[in-house]
């Protein structure tokens, strides 16, 4: 990166060779861009030595997770820590896991997609009301939201069943995902949607045919945040999940610091391993992070 | 159109080509959802409600009795609920401005070099600690600030340094776990603050500048009032954030040393799962839900109203 951007500064400024006073301001210009750049890069590195730390750890040996002063490049590549990882027993949280994330990645598409839309375009009445309710759902903590839940579940002999753990997660997910489908849909124009519907459309595949089709980076977008959301979720996970039923992050929850026997270097593997999907989303939508982020109040 | 009654012209006008918008299609689309997440938030709530008004323990076999309010005197009575609503609002209070404050000065940063090859790639590695399982930034962070094997003591003692038992020491381990929190969520208010930075428009600033504003000035009199709504959303993410912080206390303190970073949702986990005090539990699990909805209520209006 460095590189590319100390070229670019060299040619463009090569390339106006006009009077010396305005070449000299155009210089320091230069200078003080390439100053902040680096500013910038100095204020990314907080956040991403931590992380590195954390793959260089899951490559360390036991004794090298012990000793101090600690070991920065773990040389002898240890890969017991992965192969330590991969029995049958946690592999099975891993599946739980991915069952999860994709029953709500579905369940959340087949509900908010529809109700945004006609959140968005029917004339649903009191519609910003409805919406305010369903996003301030995903507000509230979720601790003190998986008690009662928890209750209900146990009343109906669902406790320690995936499905408890997908229905919460889909109704937090969907709230989230209701407002920002909502608010791309509102940007579709709307005369494409009624010349389709002249050409005999109905709403349904208008919505299927025409509106999705051009809400799509804004769907993806969502869809996206979905799987991050779903996949890192412990609250409910913990509290709601049986033996049998663990997800990953309530394996992870296992690790705790208050254990003086813990084998970092098998924690950091499991975390490297769970958190790599995370980090090529999170790369895929590089651009759209900030829209989806804030739900869509910034472009 | 001159035989349209009044109200048929009104609709016509406001819905002039949406000749199909009928109920039946609103229903069908709107109703699943809706019916979906009333049954999930309604009926657990009865059932809290009602659990709430007995001494009912989950798993025991004890008869269930009705105790009226007990349970809510309880926690309103009770020095040690007292505490934990206290331990969260100081986590709310030190770690929301720090995050405005320090976020906005980052915002700053990244909005001066916006326009430079490679500041999307900054932008992006930077946020990463958002996108993270609160649980896997609890572990290494856990480790991090281990006292005998950490990485932070060992680079501290280097640098001749006090190294501090982060985590175990009951005076500053709630500020180590307000550390780890504030490192995963500041780059959140960071990218909210830099995308309202960047929706100023630009004449906006160079008039404020002919008029004399300083850098100062500028902050104050421009982008905070032109951020207002920026900063309400922000305010309501992060204290939706900070009252939900349990995974980083589960996994690095569990509450301890003591009770020093016993903080509210920990508290009813602890209380409802760990201690099975679920009529209790339920009760400090109702009074915080009436609380964060009061308080979201009024930031989620102020932050996502139309102008």
């Amino acid at each position: 990166m460095a590189v590319t951007f100390v070229e670019e500064v060299g040619r463009s400024s090569g390339k106006h060779p006009r009077g010396g006073r305005r070449l000299r301001a155009r210089g320091r210009r230069r200078l003080s861009d390439a100053m902040f750049w680096l500013l910038a890069a100095l204020l990314a590195l907080p956040s991403v030595l931590p992380l590195l730390w954390l793959l260089s750890t899951a490559f360390k040996n036991y004794i090298e997770t012990q000793v101090v002063p600690p070991v920065v490049v773990p040389f002898s590549l240890d890969l017991e820590n992965f192969s330590s990882i991969f029995t049958p027993q946690i592999m099975g949280y891993f599946t739980n896991s991915v069952i999860v994330t994709a029953c709500v990645l579905v369940l959340v598409l087949v509900l908010a997609l529809p109700a945004a839309y006609g959140l968005a375009r029917l004339n649903v009445r009191k519609a910003k009301d409805l919406q305010f309710w369903i996003i301030s759902l995903r507000m509230l903590p979720p601790m003190a939201v998986v008690v009662p839940v928890y209750m209900m579940f146990s009343f109906i002999g669902l406790n320690g069943s995936l499905v408890s753990i997908i229905c919460m997660s889909t109704m937090m997910n969907a709230s989230f995902a209701t407002w920002l489908f909502s608010t791309f849909f509102e940007q579709v124009p709307e005369e494409t949607e009624e010349a389709a519907q002249l050409d005999g459309l109905g709403r349904f595949q208008t919505l299927v045919r025409i509106s999705i089709p051009l809400a799509r980076t804004g769907i993806l977008t969502v869809m996206g945040f979905v799987f991050v959301f779903a996949w890192n979720e412990l609250p409910f996970a913990l509290v709601l999940s049986g033996q049998l039923t663990q997800t990953f992050t309530v394996f992870l929850s296992t690790f705790t610091s208050t254990n003086a026997l813990i084998n970092y270097g098998q924690m950091a593997a499991a975390c490297v391993l769970y958190i790599t999907p995370v980090i090529v989303v999170t790369a895929l939508m590089q651009r759209q992070l900030a829209a989806g982020l804030s739900f869509g109040a910034v472009k | 159109m001159t035989t349209l009654t009044t109200p048929d012209r009104i609709r016509a006008q406001r819905t002039p080509h949406r000749p199909d918008s009928t109920r039946a299609a609103r229903r069908a689309f709107v109703a699943p959802l809706i019916v979906f997440l009333a049954l999930m938030s309604a009926v657990p709530t009865i059932f809290s409600l009602v659990t709430s008004l007995t001494d009912y323990k989950v798993g025991a076999d004890t008869p269930v009795h009705f105790v009226g309010l007990a349970n809510y005197v309880r926690v309103v009575t009770s020095p040690e609920m007292l505490a934990t609503y206290g331990r969260t609002f100081l986590v709310v209070v030190i770690a929301l401005p720090f995050e405005l404050i320090v976020g906005y000065l980052i915002a700053k940063v990244f909005h001066r070099v916006h326009e430079l090859r490679g500041s999307s790639l900054i932008r992006t590695v930077y946020l990463l600690p958002v996108m993270l399982p609160e649980i896997v930034v609890g572990l290494l962070f856990g480790y991090i600030m281990n006292t005998r094997v950490g990485v932070l003591g060992f680079l501290l003692s280097a640098a001749g340094l006090p190294a501090p038992d982060w985590l175990g020491d009951p005076r500053i381990a709630i500020f180590s776990i307000m550390m780890i929190v504030v490192w995963q969520w500041t780059p959140l208010a960071t990218v909210i603050l830099y995308g309202g930075l960047l929706g100023i428009p630009g004449e906006v600033r160079e008039a404020a500048a002919l008029d004399g504003a300083g850098r100062i000035r500028s902050v104050f009199s421009l982008e905070v009032p032109m951020m207002r709504k920026v900063i309400g959303l922000i305010a309501l993410l992060a204290g939706v954030q900070l009252i939900g912080t349990f995974a980083t206390v589960l996994v690095t303190t569990q509450g301890g040393p003591g009770t020093t970073t016993t903080v509210l949702s920990y508290e009813i986990y602890r209380q409802a799962f760990v201690f099975f005090n679920t009529g209790y539990g339920s009760a400090i699990a109702i009074i915080t839900l009436v609380i964060v909805i009061l308080l979201s209520q009024l930031l989620v209006r102020f932050a996502f109203k139309e102008d």
